[in-house]
């Protein structure tokens, strides 16, 4: 895997999950996106050296990469389509309902936090 | 809500969505040992069906599907599994790929392979699915 | 036999395509998916004692040969969950379809079903990692849908963090493959057996935890199920008693089936078993604190996935078994202990053990199957329970790991209180208004069918056990799967 691979994919992958800790979906899916490159690149990446082309010529010699990480990571990325879709399919429905496409806390997490509101402000 | 449609998109829709259309079965068909394939070729249909969307509106979309967007994918899935089932039957192996050669007089060598009937049926499954997200996320009416 | 392992495959394959084409014919659609689930259970039935009696078989689909192409690989560990899974299938489909108000109405559930069930069946058949990836996927796309069918309101953010957990952990898994391909250039399990020793230790033990990790948060076990009892309860009855029954125990699936072939180790995995004891005792602890009926039970999951991580932690034949003899009791019980609840939310109009009262005195018969699934799954004798505990607590005397021993029977105590909980809750009383509405008789007769289930599995407990033994002798055998797969070492 060449160095500009890995950085690139280590840089997708951090600013992936800054985008997952985020509460508007439309950049929590945009994270995954983001997170989901990376997983390809790394996938990619993990054939060798790139700029070499996967499938050669009957009779035809020199340098290839492997062609089944191509293949891979062709899959990945459909795969990657349909659920960015998917997801944005459940965006659309959170913005139709609640006209914002906040993801709301927890319930519980709501509760607990007052709890632990309500000791302090008693001692 | 009344949307008034480009007529200057309209008229350049009417020559592109041809060249489209033709250009996505092209790679549907040299899709076995070529570049291209069903994937590709229902990727690049599915962009014909979008400058009908464009031009044209949902309901532009709606005439020109013959049957709801959910049918065609259930049809393609249909196609795919029997290609599948067409190796177990003639080969004893699920999926294997069977070919058939043939020289027809003035035309040429032709192979069509069950791979094309694989491929058809990955073809109908990508229109059907961006046909679906087309008609769900962008109807006018809500259904 | 290879056309038959092909077929577990090819038939929900066949029922959600044209369960999709039917779309408008709901009749078309129940009578492609009933047929379907039946076609699973017989061809899994069929390859549960074929595979017993002649060997396992390896399928190069499409003819090309493995290492190269994909394997489907039916080994005894493979199709003994794979029939289960298709009993439980079945039996929530049945349930699903007598409902009155029901959630098949819903567009294409017919077809999302059998998507679903196609994934679980790619899961349990395939040979190599990736394929294994797109499987999950599968699975989990369609569970995807199930989850979100009928969120509104508040449901949405359990079941956006359900999509958005699954997706990081899918990320994730992509990425571990992709790191296990450049190190050992095969994606082939039966391959990568020997290839990874060829990798330096560190590097492996590091990949190994690494699927550990993803494969963990499929399986929710402790510290990352926390997304698990927040989404289930959203979902209708069946999805959720799915769910419960199939989605975890498929990532169990695949821990037990890459730590073991890909990552053996030569004794027990201290770091396993206290994952293992802190997942048992965390998870009955949720549900203790919990008061509503399919709450209380999504806590129990995560609680029980703690007694197959601790099987498999002891990593000898008996533990393995009794991890395998354990996800196969889970799949029944937990089913049908959701169906259970469901039965109860039907007729009572809601599942909050505070206002519910006398569904005992109401109808005997929900109590029944409540009170028959609710002791196997704490452990009673002669349940099923019972089985795959005894099998776990002997497993762990033979490999002197006391501690974790005495932690799961310490759990098995708080999990019989749990149960006692619902009951004297929701069961005791008397019962104070009118029922909602009667349940469906498809619905009990369904409920009804899986805990006769988990009574045979107790009854056939001893050659369930013997089993379990040979599919977990084959796993820890090294060279077992290699030759089955791509033939004798070189």
């Amino acid at each position: 895997m060449t160095v500009v691979i890995a950085i690139t994919a280590g840089v997708l992958f951090a600013t992936g999950t800054y985008l997952l800790l985020q509460k508007l979906l439309s950049r929590i899916i945009v994270g995954l996106g983001l997170i989901a490159h990376a997983a390809n690149l790394v996938l990619l990446g993990s054939g060798g050296a790139p700029g070499r082309p996967p499938i050669v010529e009957a009779g035809q010699t020199g340098p290839f990469s492997d062609p089944l990480e191509q293949a891979l990571v062709l899959t990945a990325i459909v795969i990657t389509f349909g659920v960015t879709a998917f997801l944005l399919a459940l965006a659309y429905r959170s913005w139709q309902e609640h006209g914002t496409d906040e993801v709301e806390d927890d319930v519980e997490d709501r509760r607990i936090a007052r709890l632990g509101f309500r000791r302090r402000e008693e001692s | 809500m009344h949307i008034r449609f480009s007529p200057l998109l309209a008229t350049g829709a009417r020559t592109m969505i041809p060249t489209l259309i033709a250009f996505s079965l092209y790679l549907l068909v040299v899709g076995h040992d070529a570049p291209g394939g069903g994937f590709a070729g229902g990727l690049v249909g599915s962009a014909a069906l979008l400058l009908v969307y464009l031009a044209y509106g949902d309901r532009g979309v709606r005439r020109v599907l013959p049957t709801s967007p959910e049918v065609i994918t259930g049809i393609g899935l249909g196609i795919a599994f029997l290609a599948g089932a067409l190796g177990l039957l003639f080969d004893d192996v699920f999926l294997s790929a069977l070919e058939l050669k043939t020289t027809i007089p003035v035309i040429g060598d032709l192979k069509v392979t069950s791979v094309l009937v694989f491929d058809t049926g990955v073809y109908l499954v990508v229109l059907g699915l961006i046909a679906t997200g087309i008609l769900r996320l962008g109807g006018e009416e809500r259904s | 036999m290879t056309t038959v392992a092909t077929l577990a495959l090819a038939i929900p394959l066949f029922g959600a395509a044209f369960s999709l084409i039917a779309l408008r014919n709901l009749l078309a659609q129940r009578i492609v998916s009933i047929a379907a689930s039946v076609g699973l259970v017989a061809v899994s039935g069929y390859l549960l004692f074929a595979v017993d009696a002649d060997g396992a078989v390896a399928v190069a689909v499409g003819g090309w040969e493995a290492p190269f192409g994909i394997a489907l690989v039916a080994d005894r560990l493979a199709v003994l969950l794979l029939f289960t899974a298709a009993v439980a299938l079945l039996a929530v489909l049945v349930y699903a379809v007598s409902q009155r108000s029901t959630d098949e109405e819903l567009r294409g559930f017919h077809s999302v079903y059998q998507m679903l069930a196609t994934g679980v069946a790619l899961s349990l058949l395939t040979g190599d990692l990736f394929t294994l990836f797109v499987a999950f996927e599968i699975m989990l796309t369609a569970s995807y849908v199930l989850l979100t069918y009928r969120a509104g309101g508040e449901q949405t953010r359990a079941t956006i963090s359900y999509v958005v957990i699954g997706l990081v952990a899918s990320a994730l898994l992509l990425t571990t493959i992709a790191l296990i391909y450049a190190v050992a250039g095969t994606v082939n399990i039966a391959d990568l057996t020997t290839r990874l020793d060829a990798v330096p230790a560190g590097l492996r033990s590091g990949l190994g935890w690494m699927l550990f990790l993803v494969f963990g948060i499929k399986a929710a076990i402790f510290p990352l199920f926390f997304w698990l009892p927040d989404s289930y309860p959203v979902a209708a009855t069946p999805v959720t008693a799915l769910f419960a029954g199939l989605l975890t125990k498929i990532g169990v699936y695949a821990i037990v089936r890459t730590q073991t072939l890909l990552f053996p180790s030569d004794g027990p995995v201290t770091f396993m078993l206290v994952i293992a004891g802190l997942t048992m005792v965390v998870g009955v602890l949720g549900a203790i604190a919990q008061k509503d009926i399919k709450r209380i039970l999504s806590f129990h999951i995560v609680s029980q996935i703690g007694y197959m991580i601790m099987g498999l932690g002891f990593f000898t034949v008996a533990g393995v078994a009794a991890a395998i003899v354990f996800i196969v009791h889970q799949i029944i019980v937990k089913a049908s202990l959701f169906l259970v609840g469901g039965l109860v939310e039907t007729s009572e109009g809601t599942g909050a053990i505070d206002e519910v009262n006398g569904v005992a005195k109401r109808s005997p018969l929900i109590a029944a199957l409540f009170l028959l699934a609710a002791f196997s799954l704490a452990g009673f004798p002669p349940l099923s329970g019972f089985v795959g505990k005894l099998a776990l607590v002997q497993a762990g005397f033979l490999a002197e790991r006391w501690v974790v021993v005495g932690v799961s029977l310490f759990a098995s105590l708080l999990t019989l209180f749990s149960m006692s909980k619902i009951w004297s809750g929701v069961f005791w009383g008397e019962p104070a208004e009118a029922p909602k509405e009667r349940p469906a008789r498809g619905m009990t007769a369904a409920t009804a069918a899986l805990v006769l289930v988990t009574l045979i599995v107790a009854l056939a407990g001893e050659p369930l056990v013997a089993y379990a033994e040979r599919a977990a002798s084959d796993l820890l055998e090294p060279g077992v799967y290699r030759t089955l797969v791509i033939g004798a070492a070189p």
